[in-house]
């Protein structure tokens, strides 16, 4: 698990071959396995590659068990 | 479509296939219980309620997404059925953590409703307790209150919001136990997406959601409920205002579902912004202004005080140096009696009002192509359009629940959208092609259109051969604007000008829909012409669901113009050049009346300046905010000799006048407005007016009776019955027949149904006309010195000059103050960020505003709402007039802009 | 009784990436017969077979993709479904695991027969290893050709995306499953409209369950004849059982369908009971199906025999409860898991589930009423009678088997308060 940033983001984006509605869910949770959460840029990031509203990005997100929207502190 | 035959409960249904088993007993009055259905939404059925045993079928089903089927049988409710919606309620309960003893919904609630019906019992999974108070995505918002522990997680507000607003404010956010509705990251909703339209607040079955400045202020067996038609845009929603009779308060806004033209449907403006008819600010005194001080005077002295004054301006400089400004914020019935007084008591036919300003070049325009000026089709119909062509309207923002139905369209049914419009305007999301044309440049992008649509052989020739003239010389005058030419002119690629005519001509129904993009140009009237001719050449006029579809501002702006408010016609567009009208309405107004056609609003304040007009009487308007050039016009209102301003607050314009007079407000009166689409609908009286206001129309009459000429009605009803009476478009119309659904004019007599489209068979003015029409450049070009294009306009949350919308504190909490909008790439150039204060300047004025940086405009051009008076953006304005239709160029001039220090 | 292995013949005998091995071992037969037949063949042979899914609905799967290839033209999709959420079921491991090829040369048959471009195979998040085979595997196809434009040199083209489950129960419902890759939330929806008319992104989509989607190319290889002659009338094949809960050797085991009893098949491949007491109930069908109590596993190991004993065959997922545990806490163990998979979505569901939970724990311990289990029942039967997908329809049917079949056991915690 790493820190969140913006560079290493790009280039799971690259790896997938860029972002779209058919493999939206699958790219989600390589930025969760990788950030350990799917911060607010990558959804509003997605949203605007995808054409998906980032509430629905959201929404979807907060319904599993294994997608946190949140960096869960330690404590 | 085929017929399905079942029964239900016994009876024998007849329902068009497709239909699902809860709408089927709607239809014969068979209520089956529902938490989460709404005949605007795609079915939900999250409740379960609506649970019905089919014979044959296993089990129960649910009757909100079960089609019928031929020979269905169909039980609604027996025990075990009871059972099950008992049980179901009962955990509904188990969750609904508030009791209905303090709640605003009480009365009004479903869940209350079945609890009671099914005897629920809610302790019998224990009672639950109210969990601590957490912050969520509406604390803040001074609009919306959304109350956790009420709520039974319907989803119809999240539906709603994405389905019907398409605004996808709202989800369910969670898992299991902490499931609650939120936004995107739990924001402000007024961070979020939400367009604040309200619906949510309206669709919720319980009290989850609520209007939050209705709290407290009455449940529903305090309210009273009236009828009436908004009295913001010129949509014509129906509204219901629920008065607290008890403190003669607008407690919330309501409207029901199915109701036309807006099936419940409203926007923020609508549904938030009724807090100005119970202001203080409302004036309650007529004023006088002595030693330039108002004072405080009677009725008395007030109305002898005009009618000496404007006796003696007449006696010694002529009726002619009277101007009246009518209101389209008025009824018809005041504007009516408004125009009346002018031309019949004062003697003139100097009587206008603000449609100058917004839909005067329609009016030019669609008369000459087709002989009526009015928006040809419904609203309704732009739900079934296979094409729908937005040029000029940001219909989101300015006619949001005309948008509705535009995104419908597209959603529903699959209509192709094109959107010309400089700016990515909310309508671009839905559209196939967005054609960001450079402002002022519309005929030049229409003209391409139309040279591809006759190359390409896309016309609809049997329509021009029969039912149009003027082809030719209009085909001529095309032939070299190919699409290339026209990409110099407007900057949108040629490709793309191909693209749009050959969607819009290949459609089988196409609607054109415009508003003041099109109409405040210097060339406003050839624009329209040219959106005619576009009609006209594909056969898109006189049929369902196409058209030529202007938006009208105002609440009754239409009306304004059918009542004669204007200098050239009497009601009904009848001229008063014309001898023969002339004759009947001396006639029936018993006075001889002015041959000659009067000035129009812009001109009365040149007049002003040249000592030609002496006195102006203003009903409800406030074009020390509204009009062009204001240093121009604030300076004729000024210099006028005598004004009289007739108004509910005491507005900019009110600041000039040498008398005031207190009206009542649309909440107040009986009457009728004209919608857009041509319907006339009933205002109704739903609070008492403050003490010592007036009606408007009251008002006139007392004038002019005091000046001599016998005016008086006993009611809003005679009014309408006397228009009738002369008014040929409206001589059906009667308050009797608008009772529950308006009627659409032409409505020539009592037995006429109202007209849904004109031109059905023949345009009204016989054949439909082609124009041909040369591109013309704006009348004010950049240079170096003011290198930026400034357009005006409105934006969602504000109407006109904000003197109702910003007395509401949800509407301010949202839109705060002005700003100008610059594109991201310009800001960067000028070292402009979000939120800078900024001045911008033309040749006529200069603003201080705040910036708002944004990619939704291109590098070159600036946008500015009209609406603010801290920095209005109609200082900048320029007052050139188009020279038929006289209105003024509020979408195009030359500014610059810089970064205040 | 013994194991007919049809579909789980090759499993283990080749190394999972190897394809050449595969081959050799009579795969990839049936994906270029199939190339050769056409699509509209393809479907008529599998309707010919009478395969009915294996995920648990038991929906016919020829008629299924028929439906989806019968939709007008544009985009169609198909998806694998191995979320395999289903307590006690364990057994589309086995193939994902053993004998991947086999599982890919179905789904590609699949998607040829119903005009899918882009498939997906949904795996349980748990099996990460199972995970990353297939994440090697797709790149082997590709390499080998199996996926990408033109397959075997025809016009076919697809492609397949491996996607991780998400730790959801509720994803194993197709609808769920659909929401999820389209990037809502985990939730069933209404039906109609059917996955096959509108389903991921709005167009006609094919969902099947591993199991099901290896028969595929058993039946184009063998041929309908040999297919049909296996199992009974109107359910022909094998089926995978998996064996778990109080028995000497839990697994997963391909039988013929109705080669046996549900007594003998606990006793001879799961070698009886773990403590050697009798068994007291079992759940067929996975931890959703309602328990049957000893008297009734003379039934054979058919969907009808189990109906008719009172249960459903489910997911296959055999689960065995030995004398001395308590039917309570079976109930508990049951409403513990499924109390917090509810997708939410539809209200008895999801306050039903939470309420049974709370009030069979409250029975547990020893504060129950008898007014508590009528409550059960009643709860129970509305989330039977009205939820929306199969979850709610289901999860109650243990307890309300529990509750009939065994009163004793409530009642007895309840007099010891």
């Amino acid at each position: 698990m790493q820190k969140f940033k913006m560079e290493t983001y790009q280039n799971l984006v690259k790896d997938v071959g860029g972002v779209t509605a058919e493999n939206l869910f699958m790219f989600l949770g390589k930025v969760q396995e990788a950030f350990g959460y799917v911060p607010r840029e990558v959804v509003r990031d997605v949203a605007a590659r995808t054409g998906f509203s980032e509430t629905r990005i959201y929404g979807a997100l907060t319904s599993y068990r294994d997608f946190k929207v949140r960096l869960e502190c330690d404590d | 479509m085929k017929e399905v035959c079942l029964t239900i409960d016994g009876r024998e249904v007849t329902v068009p296939e497709g239909t699902m088993i809860l709408e089927a007993a709607k239809s014969v009055g068979i209520d089956i219980p529902n938490l989460c259905y709404d005949s605007r939404l795609k079915p939900a059925g999250t409740c379960r309620m609506c649970v019905v045993q089919i014979e044959g079928r296993p089990g129960l089903t649910i009757s909100c997404n079960t089609p019928v089927a031929e020979g269905m049988e169909v039980c609604t409710d027996n025990d075990e059925i009871a059972a099950i919606r008992k049980t179901v309620l009962e955990l509904l309960l188990s969750e609904h953590r508030v009791a209905c003893t303090s709640c605003d919904k009480d009365g009004a609630c479903k869940l209350q409703d079945y609890a009671y019906r099914y005897q629920a019992n809610e302790g019998r999974f224990g009672l639950p307790e109210r969990r601590p108070v957490k912050p969520n995505y509406a604390t803040n918002n001074k609009a919306i209150l959304y109350d956790p522990d009420r709520c039974i997680l319907c989803g119809l507000c999240i539906n709603y919001c994405e389905e019907v607003q398409k605004a996808e404010a709202l989800t369910f956010g969670g898992r299991l136990g902490q499931l609650e509705v939120s936004t995107a990251f739990g924001i402000d909703l007024q961070e979020s997406s939400c367009v604040l339209c309200g619906g949510c607040v309206e669709i919720c079955p319980t009290g989850a959601m609520l209007d939050r400045a209705a709290i407290g202020k009455g449940r529903e067996k305090d309210l009273t409920r009236t009828r009436t038609t908004c009295a913001y845009c010129g949509v014509g929603c129906q509204i219901d205002l629920n008065v607290n009779l008890k403190t003669n308060k607008i407690v919330r806004v309501t409207s029901e579902v199915g109701c036309i033209p807006n099936d419940g449907n409203l926007c923020v403006k609508g549904r938030f912004a009724m807090d100005f008819v119970a202001s203080e600010k409302r004036l309650a005194s007529p004023l006088i202004k002595r030693n330039g001080e108002f004072e405080k005077a009677t009725w008395d002295e007030a109305i002898n005080f005009i009618a000496e004054r404007l006796t003696k301006i007449k006696t010694q400089n002529g009726p002619d140096s009277i101007a009246g400004l009518s209101s389209a914020k008025c009824t018809n019935e005041d504007n009516y009696i408004f125009q009346k007084f002018i031309r019949a008591s004062i003697g003139t036919n100097n009587v206008d009002h603000c449609a100058r300003l917004c839909h005067a070049s329609t009016v030019a325009g669609l008369v000459r192509a087709f002989g009526s000026g009015a928006m040809t089709n419904s609203i309704d119909e732009l739900k079934n359009a296979a094409c729908i062509f937005v040029i000029g309207s940001n219909t989101s923002e300015a006619h949001p629940v005309i948008a509705l139905n535009i995104k419908e369209a597209v959603a529903k049914n699959g209509a192709k959208l094109i959107v010309a419009d400089p700016r990515q305007i909310d309508l671009v999301r839905f559209a196939e092609l967005h054609l960001p044309q450079k402002p002022g440049t519309d005929v030049a992008l229409i003209n391409a259109m139309m040279n591809v649509i006759i190359s390409e052989k896309l016309l609809d020739s049997d329509f021009i051969n029969e039912r149009t003239e003027g082809f030719d010389a209009m085909a001529e005058a095309l032939k070299d604007f190919t699409p290339e030419k026209a990409e110099e002119i407007t900057t949108v690629p040629a490709e793309k000008i191909r693209q749009a005519a050959r969607i819009y001509a290949g459609a089988l129904t196409a609607s054109i829909v415009y508003s003041m993009g099109i109409t405040q140009h210097t060339t406003g009237t050839d624009n329209v012409l040219s959106l005619a001719n576009l009609s006209m050449l594909t056969g898109n006029v006189g049929k369902e669901s196409t058209g030529v579809n202007p938006l009208r501002g105002q609440n009754n702006v239409q009306g304004a113009c059918d009542l004669g408010a204007l200098p050239n016609v009497y009601p009904g567009y009848q001229s008063v050049e014309d001898p023969q009208i002339r004759a009947k309405f001396e006639k029936a107004w018993a006075k001889e009346l002015p041959p000659n056609k009067g000035l129009t609003v812009v001109e009365f304040f040149h007049a002003v300046e040249t000592g030609d007009i002496k006195a102006i009487y203003i009903m409800g308007e406030n074009p020390a905010l509204s009009d062009p050039n204001l240093n121009r016009t604030r300076k004729a209102l000024e210099m006028v000799d005598f004004l009289v301003v007739q108004d509910i607050f005491l507005s900019e314009t009110a600041q000039y006048a040498d008398v005031v007079l207190p009206s009542f407000c649309f909440a107040e009166k009986d009457g009728t407005f004209t919608n857009t689409e041509r319907r006339v609908q009933r205002v109704r009286k739903a609070v008492t007016p403050p003490a010592g206001a007036r009606n408007d129309w009251e008002i006139v009459c007392e004038v002019a009776t005091k000046m001599g000429y016998q005016m008086q009605y006993d009611g809003a009803e005679t009014i309408m019955n006397e228009i009738a009476s002369i008014t040929p478009i409206y001589g059906g119309i009667s308050f009797d027949r608008i009772d529950s659904v308006g009627l659409q004019w032409p409505c020539t007599d009592k037995d006429h149904p109202g007209t849904k489209y004109l031109h059905k068979e023949k345009f009204t003015r016989g054949m439909g006309k082609f124009h041909p029409v040369e591109f013309k450049a704006p009348a004010e070009s950049t240079d170096a010195k003011f290198p930026f294009v400034l357009s005006t306009g409105r934006q969602l949350y504000q109407f006109h000059t904000g003197t109702m919308t910003r007395k509401s504190a949800a509407i301010n909490q949202v839109s705060p103050t002005g700003y100008v909008e610059i594109h991201i790439e310009d800001a960067g150039k000028l070292g402009i960020a979000d939120g800078d204060s900024v001045e911008v300047v033309t040749r006529r004025g200069r603003v201080s505003t705040l910036a708002k940086v944004t990619r939704s405009i291109e590098s070159g051009w600036l946008f500015m709402p009209f609406h603010f008076r801290e920095g209005p953006a109609n200082m900048l304005t320029i007052d050139a007039l188009d020279p038929l239709a006289k209105i003024p160029e509020y979408k195009v001039c030359a500014a610059a802009i810089k970064k205040n220090s | 009784m013994k194991e007919t292995k049809l579909l789980t013949r090759r499993v283990g005998k080749y190394e999972p990436l190897d394809l050449k091995g595969y081959e050799a071992d009579g795969g990839l037969v049936a994906l270029k017969r199939a190339l050769a037949m056409g699509p509209e063949s393809v479907i008529e042979e599998i309707k010919r077979a009478g395969l009915v899914g294996r995920g648990g609905a038991g929906f016919p799967t020829g008629p299924k993709w028929a439906m989806a290839a019968g939709e007008e033209q544009g985009p169609k999709y198909f998806i694998c479904n191995a979320e395999e959420g289903e307590l006690g079921t364990f057994k589309d491991k086995v193939l994902l695991d053993g004998d991947p090829w086999m599982v890919l040369e179905g789904i590609l048959i699949a998607a040829y027969a119903i005009g899918a471009k882009q498939t997906y195979i949904y795996i349980n998040g748990e099996y990460e290893q199972t995970i990353q085979l297939w994440e090697k595997l797709v790149v082997e196809a590709r390499k080998a050709g199996f996926l990408g434009d033109g397959i075997l040199g025809s016009k076919f083209s697809v492609n397949l995306q491996v996607v991780k489950g998400k730790g959801l129960y509720i994803t194993g419902e197709e609808f769920a499953l659909i929401s999820s890759l389209e990037t809502r939330r985990a939730a069933s929806r209404l039906k109609p409209p059917y996955p096959t008319q509108k389903g991921l992104f709005g167009r006609p989509t094919v969902v099947n369950n591993v199991e099901t989607i290896a028969n595929v190319p058993v039946i184009l290889a063998n041929g309908v004849e040999a297919y049909r002659k296996l199992g009974v009338e109107g359910e022909p094949g094998t089926r995978l059982f998996s064996l778990s809960g109080a028995v000497k050797e839990s697994g997963v085991y391909e039988l013929e369908v109705g080669s046996g009893t549900l007594t003998e098949f606990i006793d001879e491949f799961g070698r009886g009971t773990s403590s050697g007491r009798p068994v007291k109930a079992v759940q067929p069908g996975g931890g959703t199906s309602a328990l049957l109590a000893r008297a009734s596993l003379g039934c054979k190991l058919t969907t009808q025999a189990i109906r008719q004993a009172g249960s459903e065959i489910g997911t296959a997922g055999v689960i065995v409860y030995e004398e001395g545990s308590s039917a309570v806490d079976i109930v508990k163990g049951l409403l513990k898991f499924y109390g917090s998979e509810s997708c939410g979505r539809c209200a008895p569901c999801r306050i039903g589930v939470v309420r049974m939970r709370e009030i069979i724990e409250k029975v547990f311990q020893g504060e129950g009423t008898t007014e508590d289990l009528e409550q059960l029942r009643q709860i129970g039967k509305a989330c039977v009678a009205a939820s929306t997908c199969g979850m709610g329809q289901a999860f109650p049917l243990p307890v309300l088997s529990a509750l009939e079949l065994f009163p004793q056991d409530f009642e007895a915690v309840i007099e010891n308060r």
